[in-house]
């Protein structure tokens, strides 16, 4: 029998956009400062944790296996295994699989999961040929070779290669993960004001969500070397409007496109930590619970409409867990771009869709709109790659009313969705997890 | 209509003709087909005096050519001439509309498919679209206006190399060479189109308050110098 897997807590660190200079965060900084608070309350120390696992898509050429790297960092000592898993923009969620997976078996009581990313630290390169020309002037053993390999460098070999926008084009089939969105535009009429009136919307959220208090309890602020306090999310706009959004040009499809930098999701640095735990953990510990994890599935779709991949895989879960998707009382899809999260909504309730691509009689049917990420989502709050799996998570871990059902759900590139089935578990002895601090019990 | 399909948008009044070829599973011309463009482009698009974008409802293509079926019935030079006669001046009728046209290519545009692209003004074509006269392989010579066109929209050297190998060119040599306006993939393909329209429209506008009082005639790709 399959035991339960647990919640405990988690945190995040706000989402900050990669704009401008380069953060002063790299990636296990990010990962590492939103886990020590998290350690902090927790009754147990860092080397009791049986394994950590991060979900880390551009790791730093400096930090491989960056959840070794962290796991020292956090102090969890040599003894605590740690390894990193790459599963592109849910390598959060997959980190998250895994650690149910290896608590679920029976192999471990507890587990630290989550994913961090850097975006605004990937590499700038020299390009293959530039490389080629270093590796032959080093070889050059006479002073004469080198002067005529001098001779032979041009300046175009100096181009810098931006790795970052390799990793967002497939170049199998030569695509840039905007033009993907584009074609499900294409496929379902999704128009731009369309896409900006989401766009909006999820501004809007982001902004209520932030006034409100709802993600204080999720986030924890971060600090760098010059004393600077960063506190919130700050890719939201609270000055959007559908004429500021009508304004840039289409980003991919430059000409006739739809998909604009207003409503794709930023490019954005954060990490999100979450302790999860089984049945005798908790009981050991006396651990707070914010909810079970129930369930995950992964499912693949055409490369070139990823945005699509969660429909395929929220439909495979659900269908294994016997669901509705009335039965879900909150949704996260993770918003890589509107035209893509509306693309979702069309093919959820497309009959065409159930029948070829799901293999279902009926259609799921739409996320009712008041539960589809009522709290804003990645167009206003940046999309790093390795760590939004975990952030919809945690966030609908913390919102989630108790007992009820949560699906956090992404679109991977290169053709795969990835769902996760989550029930939230809020007894008021352990709301929030604050009640058991360490320091209070020594 | 049995094979034609039309639809007029509602915020630019902008014509869309869809050819679906009724039990076919690609597109090619019959005299069925031929005799109901004509009737819209007398009937609808007159009445309506508005710019006009073709394009096939298929996905595999755009139009494969003349329905060579049709061919086997034709049994003397005279009722092979009538047949030609018959597609130049609806192809005539269609080069001469005073509104702007445009063939939205969406893959094969071969033979008489070519002929009715060049019959249109403006031609956009998805990047994996060929286009070509390939019957000249089968002996048969492009009747419908293709020999008269190409050359004067891609000079006689291109036109040549076209009609005499009747080896069908990729979208993209056939940007360079000036045979279609822009290439485009298939979710752009309609958009391009309708842009074109609307530049051409704007064009318009500033030429006429440029060259008030001036007459500018469009040129009639017609086919009296076929003979």
């Amino acid at each position: 029998m399959k035991k339960k897997a647990f919640i405990v807590d988690g945190l995040r660190t706000p989402f900050l956009k990669a704009s401008g200079p380069l953060s002063p965060f790299s990636a296990s900084d990010l990962a590492v400062y939103a886990a020590r608070p998290l350690f902090a309350r927790m009754p147990f120390e860092a080397s009791e944790i049986d394994e950590v696992i991060i979900g880390c898509v551009g790791q730093p050429a400096a930090e491989q296996n960056i959840a070794r790297v962290i796991a020292l960092r956090l102090g969890c000592g040599k003894y605590v295994p740690a390894y990193t898993v790459h599963r592109n923009c849910a390598s959060g969620l997959q980190a998250l699989a895994n650690g149910y997976d290896a608590i679920s078996s029976g192999r471990a009581d507890l587990i630290l999961a989550g994913g961090t990313e850097a975006m605004s630290h990937s590499p700038i390169q020299y390009s293959q040929k530039m490389a080629d020309w270093f590796a032959k002037f080093s070889r050059a053993k006479s002073v004469m070779e080198k002067i005529k390999l001098l001779t032979r460098l041009r300046l175009s070999y100096l181009k810098p290669v931006i790795t970052l926008l390799l990793g967002l084009f497939d170049s199998l089939y030569n695509m840039s993960m905007g033009q993907t969105a584009e074609k499900v535009a294409y496929r379902f009429g999704i128009t731009r004001k369309e896409q900006d009136e989401f766009a909006l919307e999820s501004h809007k959220k982001l902004a209520a969500a932030q006034d409100a208090g709802l993600l204080k309890e999720e986030i924890t602020p971060i600090f760098d070397s010059r004393g600077n306090i960063y506190t919130e999310d700050n890719g939201l706009r609270r000055d959007s409007t559908m004429k500021g959004l009508a304004k840039p040009k289409p980003a991919f499809d430059k000409k006739y496109g739809t998909v604009t930098p207003g409503n794709s999701s930023q490019i954005t640095d954060g990490a999100a930590m979450l302790i999860l735990a089984s049945e005798e953990a908790v009981k050991k510990y006396n651990l707070p619970v914010l909810g079970e994890i129930i369930d995950y599935a992964f499912a693949g779709v055409d490369p070139t409409e990823i945005g699509l991949g969660p429909v395929n895989a929220t439909a495979k879960l659900l269908v294994k867990n016997n669901l509705a998707m009335d039965d879900i009382g909150q949704v996260e899809l993770n918003e890589a771009f509107a035209a893509q999260a509306l693309g979702c909504q069309a093919a959820l309730e497309s009959e065409d869709y159930a029948k070829k691509e799901l293999g279902l009689e009926k259609p799921l049917g739409k996320i009712k709109s008041e539960r589809l990420n009522p709290e804003g989502g990645a167009i206003a709050m940046g999309h790093p790659v390795g760590a939004s799996g975990a952030r919809i998570i945690l966030h609908l871990a913390r919102v989630l009313k108790n007992k009820e059902l949560g699906v956090a759900t992404l679109c991977i590139g290169g053709g795969q969705g990835g769902a996760m089935l989550i029930r939230a578990l809020k007894s008021p002895t352990c709301h929030l997890g604050r009640q058991v601090d360490k320091r209070g019990e020594k | 209509m049995k094979h034609w399909k039309t639809e007029i948008r509602g915020d630019d009044g902008i014509i869309i003709l869809t050819l679906d070829v009724a039990d076919r599973s690609a597109n090619v011309l019959t005299m069925e087909i031929m005799r109901e463009l004509e009737k819209i482009i007398d009937e609808t698009v007159s009445e309506e005096c508005c710019d006009v974008i073709i394009r096939s409802g298929k996905q595999n293509g755009f139009i494969f050519g003349a329905d060579v079926e049709e061919f086997k019935n034709v049994k003397t030079a005279e009722e092979a001439e009538a047949l030609a006669k018959y597609g130049q001046s609806v192809f005539n009728k269609l080069a001469a509309l005073p509104f702007t046209s445009v063939a939205a290519i969406n893959g094969a545009c071969l033979g008489g498919g070519l002929e009715l692209a060049l019959a249109c003004e403006y031609r956009v074509a998805r990047d994996d679209a060929k286009l070509g006269l390939p019957e000249v392989l089968l002996g048969i010579h492009p009747g419908f206006g293709g020999t008269v066109r190409l050359p004067k929209l891609i000079g006689d050297s291109a036109a040549l190399q076209m009609t005499l190998t009747g080896k069908p060119i990729d979208a993209k040599k056939a940007k360079n060479i000036g045979l279609v306006d822009e290439v485009v993939p298939e979710r752009h393909l309609l958009n391009a189109a309708i842009a074109l329209i609307k530049k051409i429209r704007e064009e318009k506008i500033i030429a006429e308050k440029t060259f008030s009082g001036i007459t500018v005639h469009k040129t009639n790709h017609g086919l009296e110098s076929e003979k």
